[in-house]
């Protein structure tokens, strides 16, 4: 027995070495806390969908020089805009100019916008800013808000056949966002 | 095998002429108080599913409740942005950097100038086939506004330019009444505007609030619907309070307007056709069929 007293002691001294080296502090266990914050800005998006798809261009097809007005009824086989914004928004729309096919062109008075969902009558597009919501949202939390819009075309007579495109665009800017908070 | 190529190419035709046009911008506004010089960034976000181009402009905004123009000279010439055109691909974003510098001989303490972000499709359309073909192609813009206050004395003070009454209502159309207000001040003025209609038998009362900018005019269109037992002449009365520092004598104005009944007007008709028919002495024909 005291033949094996040496190899114990070494024994428990190894043991006792290897347990310090493997202790963890009790606060160790618990776990780590590390508060985490983000700031949600304002935020404006919209976009605007054409048959259903964000689609950036309407085609509205081959169409007759016949002088009698078409209609595309807004909705999910049309034309809709869509807020995603987290604040109100005014919606404005406006064309870049009249349809044009090379030097060939169709009044932009011919074609026209209308209800917003809003009852918004039919109007010709113009080169200018023309409201069509005010105060339009913000939707409820993740999620969004849709409108259909109508679009009227009218091709006048002996209009040469050929592409014509033009650029209609929606404009949203924060509702009350031009005015002073306070003085 | 033959379908499944017919397949893939109407799948790649398909997806050729889809481009979204999906904008976010974020803040949507900047306020800059008491200071000539600020530096700033807007984070312009492309959230849908094709590449747009993406163009910057720098504007003066000219807001009523009638228009809204964006146009070059004033606080569109004090913004410096950095980059102004590029191309986002989906679900990219870009930090925008600009600059504001007021210029030190600016007499107004409030102006308002605008970061125009426009978003247009890459794709151009193409012909397809023949025939008068239509493509309209759709752009999204965001308007963020960047109010500028300045420190310096206060002068509040707004001028009707001009107030129009409709001359005739006949119901159940309504009537506008519009004004235009040019503020001569040099500081920003937020104001409401009442028109009270006293009549024969009633008195109205609409109103509308607005804001202008220093050098601006603002058009305020007011709507009055009247009711089914208005009638007659009404005196209209428009009184603009204004005062964002401190209370200023109101502005006012008045004008006419005769307001007529749709159905008075179709009593009247009806009254006329049965004169017309009692003139004329319509022999009423009976026919008394005798049993045989």
């Amino acid at each position: 027995m005291k033949d094996f007293l040496p190899i114990l002691l070494l024994a428990g001294i190894i043991m006792l070495i290897v347990g310090m080296a493997y202790d963890q502090p009790v606060n160790a266990q618990e776990s780590a806390t590390q508060p985490l914050q983000a700031n949600v800005t304002e935020t404006v998006a919209i976009t605007a969908t054409w048959n259903g798809q964000e689609n950036g261009t309407i085609n509205l097809g081959n169409l007759p020089a016949d002088n009698v007005e078409k209609e595309w009824e807004g909705g999910d086989t049309a034309e809709q805009v869509h807020s995603y914004s987290n604040v109100a928004i005014d919606l404005y729309v406006k064309a870049l100019g009249d349809l044009a096919n090379g030097t060939n062109t169709i009044s932009l008075s011919n074609l026209k916008y209308g209800d917003y969902g809003a009852s918004v009558s039919k109007t010709s597009f113009t080169t200018e800013y023309a409201k069509v919501l005010e105060g339009w949202g913000p939707p409820a939390h993740l999620g969004s808000l849709t409108v259909p819009v109508d679009l009227y075309l009218t091709v006048p007579l002996a209009a040469r056949p050929g592409l014509y495109t033009t650029t209609i665009f929606h404009a949203a800017v924060q509702a009350n966002g031009t005015a002073p908070t306070t003085p | 095998m033959r379908r499944v190529v017919v397949t893939l190419i109407l799948l790649l035709f398909l997806l050729s002429s889809v481009s979204a046009v999906s904008l976010l911008v974020s803040p949507t506004r900047f306020e800059i108080k008491n200071t000539s010089h600020f530096s700033g960034k807007v984070t312009v976000t492309n959230f849908g599913n094709e590449t747009i181009e993406v163009t910057i402009d720098k504007k003066r905004i000219l807001k009523d409740k009638i228009h809204l123009l964006l146009v070059d000279g004033g606080p569109a010439d004090w913004i410096k942005v950095k980059e102004t055109r590029f191309a986002l691909k989906p679900k990219e974003y870009k930090d925008v950097h600009f600059e504001v510098n007021v210029p030190s001989n600016y007499n107004y303490r409030d102006a308002v100038g605008a970061l125009v972000i426009r978003a247009t499709p890459k794709a151009t359309p193409q012909s397809k086939g023949g025939g008068a073909q239509f493509v309209i192609m759709q752009g999204a813009e965001v308007i963020v506004p960047i109010v500028i206050g300045l420190p310096g004395p206060i002068k509040e003070s707004l001028k009707l330019e001009n107030f129009k009454a409709p001359i005739i209502i006949i119901t159940p159309l309504p009537g506008e009444f519009k004004y235009t207000i040019k503020n001569i001040g040099n500081t920003y003025q937020n104001f409401t505007g009442t028109i009270t209609l006293n009549g024969w038998f009633n008195t109205a009362k609409v109103n509308s609030t607005g804001g202008v900018y220093p050098g601006d005019n603002y058009t305020d269109v007011i709507t009055w619907r009247p009711g089914l037992w208005d009638l007659g002449v009404y005196s209209a009365d428009a009184k603009i309070e204004y005062g964002r520092y401190n209370p200023q004598k109101p502005i006012e104005a008045t004008s006419q307007v005769i307001v007529i009944p749709g159905w008075l007007i179709v009593l009247i008709i009806l009254l006329i056709v049965l004169r017309f028919l009692r003139g004329k002495k319509i022999p009423i024909k009976i026919k008394i069929e005798r049993e045989r």
